[in-house]
């Protein structure tokens, strides 16, 4: 069959991030192609170069046998190509022929058509299957007629290929199979459409072919018909050198943390933490694994107390602390996912962003004791190997690795009972990982707990004394690290349900 | 790091380019215009003492953005405040009997208070309700104004004033001393020590070490288990205190009463002083004197070139707009 | 004292007083619409008065004194537009020094016009229409101005909900992402509207000084652009509503005076107060209730930077 599109040798950097390293992508005409990977795969970028929204620092793409450079979005729609973002692009208080025709011109430009437009709407219900009220506001509909939306605003354009990023994440799995239905029967109309998804059965239900990116690159493109859930996983998940870094075998002591049903809303006040429980004891390092966006940032938010969970208990060393404020919780040390973002003020100080929890210990009288502060925070960067020009120079001036490393100073020295860490090795190089884990390693060695939350399998494999995985806010099986494999931690992930062993 | 001296700078000397287009407009030699600006305030012990003068209520006001800007909120309302605070002084000034020694420290504290309680409306809507405080503060700075104006023309109009909407004159416990035979009063030294006061609680206290994080990163400061909240209500507090002490030295170093316009846009400068010492309480005075230079300089160029004082104004916007412009194209987003 | 003779004399002022309101409430409904929150108004407005007056005195035409003046707020608005949509400001400070612009410019070139005479743009009585009782004198012995306003009223209500430009200038201020999204240039929009904004809010500011208070005075403005931009979230950024609201707000200025000259006992200052104290309980209710639900664009005063993650 003949390609519609193919992308050869894409590549897309970030700063030093190579979100695209060397891609390639062959789309045929007329079938469903998934691109699969993990969050962080480079996916969603892909995709964003092929519609315009971002410049390929190098590669082509050819659509249709031409060689084709899209400047913005405008070009690519004009090119006959569609896309459905994840975060849907629609005006709430605008109704659903406002939101269709927005950027379009109809036959009597610049007053608007509604004739035309509901005509050209109903031709296109009745060719795909796709219902809607066109005079309803969108604020109004659920989620799944928004989504309905966006892809008759695509459909509405007379594109060729649509492209669809992870369309099933706010879905219901009712409203899962009728876009599913929707999906094929457009396609069987001559629509071309790429699908993004990391959850691997829907790229088994829906798609005809699946190309894998793993870390940036691709992986392979592979036949839907003749692969597994089990192939797809490992080609996914992948291995990588292993490090050195082990975590020996201790005896457990008391439990230090305990969940018990907790359930944490998100921002948008949906539940993203559904029913969580778990224990981790002293000296032991209990993994989360998961894709991100699963409820991890919302659960451990709640365990380090800038989130008020909605129902359920959190007891650190016995003691209820579900409804302290972060202040009176200062047995937790809490390395954020977001580093820059949240774990640090990146214009003030190295000597201020060591102090940032304790200062008020040092206050002196009126004022805070400074020559005590600096002291210390020389003990902390001495300890911890932090590389600054001076204590006074911004935060913002040190490398990744050396912010970790200031976070992890601040933190692990104010002798935790509890240490989160949230994909603390993101982004490190090899030197920095190592010496993150090693860390970790260490301060479980001294007795503390540690919930170590990350989507490097590696990671989570080579430290954890017990793997958890969370799955759209549930945790699916708690295993022992010996029980566990690759496989079946990564089929979890994908949304993968154990079969009673 | 370079940027951050050189910016104000730049700002200054753009300003005073585009000023003198317009002055040239009128047919008037900038040049010439800016020699009569400096000899008339550098030139004399009374050209000195004015510039103390404009400078006192700036230093003050410019404080009072400067101070809530750090934990990253814009206080706009200085010139409310500072009208709020010249009320409340005012009444005590002229209505409540008291030892004489008392007068003025009572006089200040009912400045400080009014001007706190000025700020504590937004400072609390913002809290609260997330309201925009640019907007809130800005909207109270008429209805303070039309308070006084009110009070003037009406309850406070005194017996002695004809039909002016004046207050009578403060008796003379409630005046603040002045030196030299000049206008300079206790007031500039008492601003600049509160100048001082505040660079030392911003630097060495751990309120303003909080006050630091709330306006490098907010986030970081929920992280760290310091209540925003609070601090963004205490900073904007701290700040109308200040600018209610501007009001209270105002009548009580100037003025000698209360009547409409006691500001000549006091509170609206404190802007880009605060802005030029990028919110550095110790540069504050320094850029404040700059400003009481453009104001002493601006009447200069009234009584010798019949040139109105609004062209302070336009000095002023200008330099917020270069520094502002410059910040922005240094993103480079 | 208050009979229906008084009623009509102060409706008919309402009108001409609200008339200058009604311009410059329109011109920030328009930028506002598309995303960007000009709070520059006091500034534009009196730069406005300003030109319109001098260049009247000039040219002998009050008509391209209303032009200039158009000329002139947008020359103003162009500048925040620059520093919004170019820069990606700080849209409130931005406006501020707009307005310091305006009141330091107009009374640095405005000095020797005080006083001055100009060609002003008197009213029209139409025939017949204005000799009915009453309603003759409110509605038809207006100045071809204020029946302008009230088309432009119309006109902008039809462009912002009935064609293609409407649609994008709201998804603009809406949702800057999803129009850009689909091809709409949305830093074009957003400079096109504040631009014709700043114009709108000039030409109310010539009405000030060529049509109402037919004169000029520094600072003559006196906080109107404030009430404007009460104004515009008391309308609920809607045109229709945008005439009634500056009407009832005219009214309310003119009530003040009336009220003062026939000697009933409310404070002329305290009066003035009024419109400040409401938009503050206005913008609480609006923050309370969501702005949503209350109908501010939803990405008012927000930069929009393309390819940035949410």
């Amino acid at each position: 069959m003949e390609a519609i599109l193919e992308m050869r040798n894409i590549v897309k950097r970030f700063g030093d991030v190579v979100a695209n390293d060397h891609v390639n992508l062959k789309v045929r005409k007329g079938e469903i192609h998934g691109l699969l990977g993990e969050n962080g795969a480079g996916k969603t970028t892909l995709m964003n170069v092929l519609y315009g929204i971002y410049q390929p620092d190098e590669g082509e793409i050819i659509f249709e046998g031409r060689k084709v450079r899209f400047k913005s979005p405008r070009d690519a729609i004009s090119a006959g190509i569609g896309m459905v973002h994840q975060h849907f692009m629609l005006v709430p208080r605008m109704n659903v022929l406002q939101n269709v025709i927005l950027g379009y011109r109809t036959p009597s430009d610049p007053l608007i058509n509604h004739k035309w437009v509901e005509s050209k709407v109903e031709k296109l219900s009745e060719k795909y299957g796709i219902d809607i009220a066109l005079y309803e506001v969108v604020m109004n509909l659920s989620v799944g007629e928004e989504q309905r939306v966006e892809i008759l605003k695509a459909l509405f354009r007379d594109v060729k290929l649509l492209i669809l990023d992870e369309p099933t994440a706010v879905l219901t799995p009712q409203e899962v199979d009728s876009l599913f239905y929707a999906l094929k029967s457009m396609t069987k109309s001559g629509l071309t459409i790429i699908f993004i998804t990391h959850k691997l059965k829907e790229a088994l239900k829906v798609t005809d072919r699946i190309t894998v990116l793993r870390k940036g690159k691709n992986v392979g493109t592979v036949i839907t018909a003749e692969t597994s859930e089990r192939e797809l996983a490992r080609m996914m998940v992948g291995r990588d050198v292993v490090m050195d870094v082990a975590k020996p075998e201790v005896e457990f002591g008391r439990e230090v943390l305990r969940v018990e049903d907790l359930w944490v809303k998100d921002d948008r006040g949906g539940f993203a933490v559904k029913g969580v429980s778990f224990s981790i004891r002293e000296g032991e390092i209990f993994g989360i694994a998961g894709v991100s966006g699963n409820g991890q940032k919302e659960l451990e938010e709640a365990i380090a107390g800038l989130r008020t969970p909605a129902r359920g208990k959190i007891l650190l060393d016995g003691k209820d602390i579900t409804k302290l404020g972060v202040e009176k919780r200062n047995e937790i040390a809490y390395v954020p996912e977001d580093r820059i973002g949240v774990g640090l003020a990146p214009s003030l100080s190295v000597l201020e962003n060591l102090m940032l929890k304790d200062f008020k210990k040092y206050r002196k009288g009126l004022v805070l004791d400074y020559e005590k502060m600096e002291e210390r925070a020389k003990e902390l960067i001495e300890e911890f190997s932090v590389k600054t020009p001076s204590l006074h120079s911004p935060a913002s001036t040190l490398s990744g690795g050396n912010i970790q490393r200031l976070i992890l100073a601040r933190e692990l020295s104010r002798s935790p009972r509890l240490i989160i860490a949230s994909q603390p090795t993101r982004g490190l190089d090899v030197a920095g990982i190592d010496y993150v884990r090693r860390r970790l390693v260490e301060s479980a060695a001294k007795g503390c707990a540690v919930l170590l939350i990350s989507e490097d399998l590696d990671e989570i494999f080579q430290i954890s004394d017990r793997i958890a995985v969370i799955f759209e806010g549930e945790i699916r099986g708690i295993m022992e690290r010996k029980e566990a494999d690759y496989e079946r931690v990564g089929y979890l992930m994908a949304g993968g349900l154990e079969v009673a062993v | 790091m370079r940027w951050n001296y050189l910016a104000p700078v730049i700002s200054i000397v753009a300003s005073l380019a585009v000023v003198g287009v317009m002055l040239a407009v009128m047919g008037i030699n900038p040049l010439e215009a800016y020699i009569v600006m400096f000899s008339r305030s550098f030139a004399s012990k009374f050209g000195l003492a004015e510039l103390c003068v404009k400078t006192t209520p700036l230093i003050l006001t410019g404080l009072a953005v400067a101070i809530p800007l750090r934990a990253g909120l814009w206080n706009i309302g200085a010139e409310g405040q500072l009208y709020m605070g010249a009320f409340a002084a005012s009444v005590v000034a002229l209505y409540i009997n008291l030892p004489e020694f008392l007068v003025i420290p009572l006089m200040m504290a009912a400045g400080a208070i009014f001007g706190m309680g000025w700020a504590a409306i937004p400072a609390f809507l913002k809290a609260k309700f997330d309201l925009n405080e640019i907007i809130s503060t800005l909207l109270l700075n008429y209805v303070a104004i039309y308070w006084v104006e009110y009070m003037v023309y009406g309850p406070m109009r005194g017996k002695e004033v004809y039909n002016f909407p004046y207050t009578d004159l403060f008796p003379d416990a409630a005046t603040l001393p002045r030196f030299f035979g000049t206008r300079l009063h206790l007031g500039f030294l008492i601003a600049i020590l509160i100048a001082i006061a505040i660079y030392h609680i911003l630097k060495r206290t751990d309120f303003g070490f909080a006050v630091r994080v709330v306006g490098a990163n907010p986030r970081a400061a929920d992280y760290a288990g310091i209540s925003r909240q609070k601090i963004i209500f205490y900073s904007m507090l701290l700040g109308g205190m200040l600018a209610g002490i501007a009001g209270m030295i105002e009548v009580s170093g100037i003025q000698l009463r209360l009547r409409p316009a006691i500001s000549t846009g006091y509170g609206y400068a404190g802007i880009p002083v605060a802005l030029l010492a990028s919110g550095n309480p110790l540069l504050v005075i320094l850029s404040a004197s700059l400003f009481g230079f453009l104001y002493v300089g601006g009447s200069a160029l009234q009584t010798t070139y019949s040139v109105p004082v609004a062209i302070v104004y336009v000095f002023q916007a200008l330099i917020v707009l270069f520094i502002i412009g410059g910040q922005s194209l240094r993103r480079g987003d | 004292m208050v009979d229906a003779g008084f009623i009509a004399s102060l409706l008919a002022s309402s009108i001409r007083a609200g008339t200058p309101l009604l311009y410059a409430t329109l011109g920030e409904t328009l930028t506002e619409r598309s995303g960007i929150l000009n709070l520059g108004i006091e500034g534009i407005m009196i730069t406005g008065a300003f030109t319109g007056f001098a260049v009247s005195i000039l040219t002998g035409n009050p008509w391209l004194g209303v032009l200039f003046a158009g000329f002139a707020g947008m020359a103003l608005a162009f500048i925040h537009a620059f520093f919004s949509i170019t820069l990606k400001a700080n849209q409130p400070i931005t406006g501020l020094m707009i307005v310091l612009l305006g009141l330091g410019i107009t009374g640095f070139f405005g000095r020797s016009y005080i006083g001055e005479v100009a060609v002003y743009i008197n009213p029209i009585h139409i025939p017949y229409l204005s000799s009915l009782p009453y309603v003759g004198e409110i509605l038809f012995t207006h100045d071809p101005l204020a029946y302008i306003a009230v088309i432009l009223a119309a006109v902008l209500w039809f462009l912002l909900f009935k064609t293609r430009y409407g649609l994008e200038i709201i998804a603009a201020g809406e949702n800057p992402e999803a129009a850009d999204s689909v091809g709409v240039d949305v830093d074009r929009i957003r400079y096109i509207s504040t631009l014709i904004g700043g114009f709108l809010v000039g030409i109310g500011g010539a009405y000030l000084s060529l049509a109402y208070a037919k004169l000029w005075t520094e600072g003559m403005t006196a906080g109107r652009g404030w009430i404007c931009l009460a104004l515009v979230i008391f309308s609920g950024w809607m045109p229709q509503r945008a005439v009634l609201g500056a009407y009832l707000f005219g009214g309310l200025d003119v009530l003040s005076f009336k009220l003062q000259a026939t000697g009933v006992g409310i404070s002329y200052h305290l009066m003035r107060m009024v419109p400040y104290v409401v938009t503050i309980v206005v913008l609480l209710f609006s923050v309370i209730r969501k702005r949503a639900a209350f109908g501010a664009p939803a990405s008012l005063g927000v930069p929009y930077i393309r390819g940035r993650k949410q």
